[in-house]
């Protein structure tokens, strides 16, 4: 996505005003008059859902200066969808859509400085799209605002998915469109955008759009073998945003031997953002083990210079062992540890010992349980040390399901030990819990209640309250 | 010419490398998975007239079958079905399975079997069926033995005035019924009668247990997917799992919620999840959505609702430490140069904020922007190792107000790693998109041509 154009402007890198991509807007109109022509042959298989769902959040923070901020939110989800119009049983046509409205309060405008408004109030389409499956046996197609997760990437777009299956399990996807931009103002809000370039309100601001294409090669209907090899471009006037190449495979090996490994080339940089490997042993019903191996090198918008600051990768290797006591309960124990390199930077104009390679590390282990309809109940203790501080945690949690499915009531405990050698006024043991619960007052309306209350030495009392309410029906 | 040249070969030859592997992994797969297989997918080995070679089953721990073999081994432990797929039964009778199927078919007790297309039929035999062998009047002394006791354990029956005691309507008190939920599964048996199904491939070791109940006669999801693997049967969640409206499956059991535990397709939903997720994830989202609709992922990924699992309590006070460890993954959910930076401004925590008081202390340690020499604090180092941690503060102006070239208003300090010019790394990035170089190097200068 194209972050800026030309120079740096003296208030950073800038856009100019948004074009407002209407395309969702028509998608949805024309999605819906399908939707209303084809359900009517046989509206009674034909469902269509509305969900609503209130968040309200308010918490208090205490800032560098010992002032206390007041933050409270409001966030409402209103989603309207239509499965199997065409009645077929098969779901062969459906209609997803799902908006957004975002408030922040509690806020002075002194505080609201270079923050964009449009990024405290804000009304976002969240995804928009028509669904057709198995046309014709072997094409699926999406239509409209789609969140795309793989290998790759998050990437939220206004465009077309086209998955075609052919013989030998193999199927080709094919994706085309728009990025949708966070700072486009109007309802295009994702946080699943490039990163690297912070833009602030600036009349005048250009904002090209950013087209994606991309294609990829994947398995199909195999239980035990799921590949996938995937490119993708991200332009905007005529300049890469994004370029990868990647590759993921899921394999069962023999029954219990699982491998999954996944990579990401980042064709702009020239080197692979993400190497990802890992294995897992389901010896018995007892006993399962699991390793894997992360490298990580983050990749930026390509107008960000943060890509040439990013200049080695984080090294990651992670294995736990767990243990099922009963069917319904486990234990577990593990270990981490991570590399930080800086090989080749200590050469020229450095004083004193700098290390090459820093490492955090860390071991946790814990239990959890399901007591059936009743509830479930888990401990975690961990320790984290090295690069990046210490932090010792224990975390006790458990729902109780009072009445179930109606009452439930939930809970946690946390104490924490935290230390970090670039910030040591930072360094606090902090207690805390929660305390909620859930009432669902008739199977389509559910509310639910949190309070988090926090106490150390930097903050002697920090409260935070979580409110929702749900409505989800099938009309 | 030539070096540039050199590059693009190098560059070609990197690609070239990293598609080769990738494409060499995938076709590898689809080739084992299309190929003649066995049940973990790999190539059966062939002579070298065609036949396939028998060779040594490896058997899946996760059957009843091999659970019956390794029960030792796994200290008592037991795979049986989900109680959430099969909610728990009473079954208060006495019976003998072991000797039964030495004198019949099953067939012939459970004739409803063949014809029974969901998985609620009630398939167990009526009581005339057992009638037909089973004399009650003969009493338990009887050959086979036919009391009331003989099968309802401990019932001794208190026949009605008069009653024809080879009626067993006609008593008092009828004993226990026997209780087995609906299943919540689909399953048509009809169709894997035609298909030549045996019984015995489901419910395995059924000639070796006395009461046929739910933990030891009812098939597993191993089982199941033992021939459900794409090939020889379809895979789809939806072929067994019954499903909402949407066609996902239903999660939402009167038990519980059903939850993959990993046995069969390394997605158990357990104490990592939240970090392995991503690997379900990366081979695409078809098989996550199944289950869950795109409005869990953006809860997070695109969030607002900040489920409190994910971050234990205080977290603001102790992210710092998380944010430079990069432990989780702090980038799959939130964005640097918005989530964070817009926070750290609120919270005057960035040295760029609007209207921030004089600092009373030091936020970042000694030695951290030294000019010539570099120590081991120096931010270099920080910036190279996790230039996230510092993106969430500090924005693209931050850097070069020191890296910038002097004609653009910075020092010039140049921050491109060894060897960016002569790798090709240069040329590779302005040739894609030079709007990063513009903002350090003025225009027309040398430095833009990578020289």
């Amino acid at each position: 996505m194209a972050r800026s154009v030309g120079f740096p402007s003296p208030r950073g890198l800038v856009r100019l005003n948004a074009v407002h991509v209407t395309l969702p807007t028509k998608l949805l109109a024309l999605a819906l008059i399908v939707a209303t022509a084809t359900a009517t042959e046989d509206a009674h298989a034909a469902s269509f859902r509305l969900q609503s769902q209130t968040v309200g959040d308010a918490y208090q923070l205490v800032n560098s200066f010992d002032e206390l901020i007041n933050r409270r939110r409001l966030h409402q989800y209103l989603g309207f969808s239509g499965h199997d119009l065409l009645s077929d049983g098969e779901h062969q046509l459906n209609i997803v859509t799902m908006l957004r409205f975002d408030a922040d309060f509690g806020l002075g405008d002194d505080d609201l400085d270079d923050i964009p408004s449009w990024r405290r109030e804000q009304l976002s389409l969240q995804y928009a799209y028509l669904d057709a499956r198995d046309i014709g046996g072997f094409l699926d197609a999406r239509l409209g605002r789609q969140v795309k997760a793989d290998t790759l990437d998050y990437l939220m777009l206004d465009g077309l998915t086209l998955r075609v299956e052919l013989p030998f399990y193999v199927a080709v996807e094919v994706i085309a469109g728009l990025e949708v931009d966070n700072d486009a103002a109007s309802i295009n809000a994702s946080m699943q955008e490039l990163d690297g370039v912070r833009f602030v309100d600036e009349p005048g601001a250009s904002n090209p759009a950013t087209i994606v294409v991309g294609g990829a090669l994947t398995t199909a209907n195999l239980a035990y073998t799921r590949g996938w090899i995937g490119y993708r471009r991200l332009f905007s006037d005529g300049k890469v945003d994004s370029e990868k190449f990647g590759a993921a495979l899921y394999q069962r090996v023999i029954p219990g031997v699982h491998v999954n490994g996944a990579v990401s080339y980042d064709l702009f940089n020239g080197r692979f953002d993400r190497i990802d490997a890992g294995a897992r042993w389901q010896a018995t019903d007892f006993l399962d083990v699991h390793a894997q191996y992360l490298r990580q090198q983050p990749s930026f918008d390509a107008d960000s210079i943060f890509n040439i600051f990013s200049s080695f990768p984080l090294n990651d290797v992670t294995g736990r062992v767990r243990l099922h006591l009963s069917k319904n309960s486990r234990v577990y124990a593990g270990g981490m540890v991570r590399f930080f390199g800086n090989e080749g930077y200590t050469d020229g104009a450095v004083i004193g010992t700098v290390d090459t390679l820093v490492r955090s590390f860390g071991a946790m282990a814990g239990w959890s349980a399901r007591f059936g309809a009743k509830g479930r109940a888990r401990i975690d203790v961990s320790y984290e040390g090295g690069y990046g501080g210490d932090r010792t945690l224990f975390d006790l949690g458990g729902t109780y399901n009072i009445v179930p499915n109606e009452w439930q009531l939930d809970g946690r405990l946390s104490a924490v030990i935290f230390r970090d050698e670039l910030q040591p006024e930072l360094n606090a043991a902090s207690f805390g819990y929660q305390v909620g619960g859930r009432y669902r007052v008739v199977d389509q309306v559910g509310i639910s209640l949190m309070v988090e209350h926090n106490i150390n030495r930097l903050q002697t009392h920090q409260l935070r309250v979580f409110a929702l309410v749900d409505v989800d029906v099938w009309l | 010419m030539g070096a540039t040249n050199r590059r693009d070969e190098r560059g070609f030859a990197r690609l070239g490398l990293v598609a080769t592997l990738a494409v060499s992994i995938l076709g590898g797969a689809v080739y084992l998975s299309a190929s003649d297989a066995d049940a973990a997918g790999w190539p059966l080995p062939r002579d070298k007239d065609g036949k396939i070679i028998p060779r040594k089953r490896v058997i899946d721990p996760l059957t009843q079958e091999a659970s019956d073999l390794i029960h030792k081994k796994a200290f008592g432990r037991k795979h049986s079905p989900s109680s959430l797929i099969f909610p728990d039964q009473h079954i208060p009778i006495r019976f003998s399975h072991a000797i039964h199927v030495e004198l019949a078919e099953c067939t012939d007790c459970h004739d409803d079997a063949t014809k029974s297309v969901r998985a609620s039929d009630n398939l167990l035999p009526k009581e005339a069926t057992c009638l037909d062998c089973h004399d009650v009047e003969e009493g338990a002394s009887g050959d086979p033995p036919s009391g009331c006791e003989t099968c309802h354990t401990g019932f001794k029956p208190d026949w009605l005035p008069g009653a024809d005691k080879s009626d067993t309507s006609q008593v008092k008190v009828h004993p226990p019924k026997i209780v087995i939920p609906n299943p919540n599964i689909k399953f048509n048996h009809k169709i894997h009668v035609q298909k030549g199904v045996s019984c015995e491939t489901c419910h395995t070791n059924i000639d070796k247990v006395a009461v046929a109940t739910r933990d030891n006669a009812l098939p597993t999801m191993g089982t199941c997917v033992s021939c459900h693997d794409g090939k020889q049967a379809p895979e789809d969640c939806d072929t067994c799992h019954i499903t909402n409206k949407d066609g996902r499956i239903k999660t939402d059991l009167p038990g519980g919620v059903l939850e993959p535990a990993g046995w069969y397709h390394n997605d158990a939903h357990d104490d990592q999840w939240l970090q392995n997720h991503r690997h379900a994830a990366n081979v695409g989202d078809e098989y996550c959505s199944s289950c869950h609709t795109p409005k869990e992922c953006v809860d997070c990924h695109n969030g607002v609702k900040k489920p409190m699992r994910v971050h234990p309590n205080n977290w603001i006070l102790q992210h710092p430490s998380a944010a430079r460890k990069n432990q989780p993954d702090c980038q799959s959910c939130h964005q640097s140069q918005t989530f964070c930076v817009d926070c750290h401004q609120l919270s005057k925590v960035a040295s760029t904020t609007p209207h921030r008081p004089a600092a009373t202390a030091r936020f970042h340690p000694a030695g951290w922007v030294e000019f010539g020499q570099r120590g081991p604090n120096h931010h270099s180092f920080q910036a190279q190792r996790n230039i996230r941690a510092c993106a969430s503060c500090h924005t693209e102006e931050s850097c070069t107000s020191c890296h910038a070239s002097n004609g653009l208003g910075g020092l010039g300090v140049n921050p491109h790693p060894p060897g960016f010019v002569s790798s090709g790394d240069c040329d590779r990035m302005r040739d894609k998109n030079d709007r990063a170089c513009v903002k350090c190097h003025a225009p027309g200068s040398p430095q833009l041509r990578c020289l």
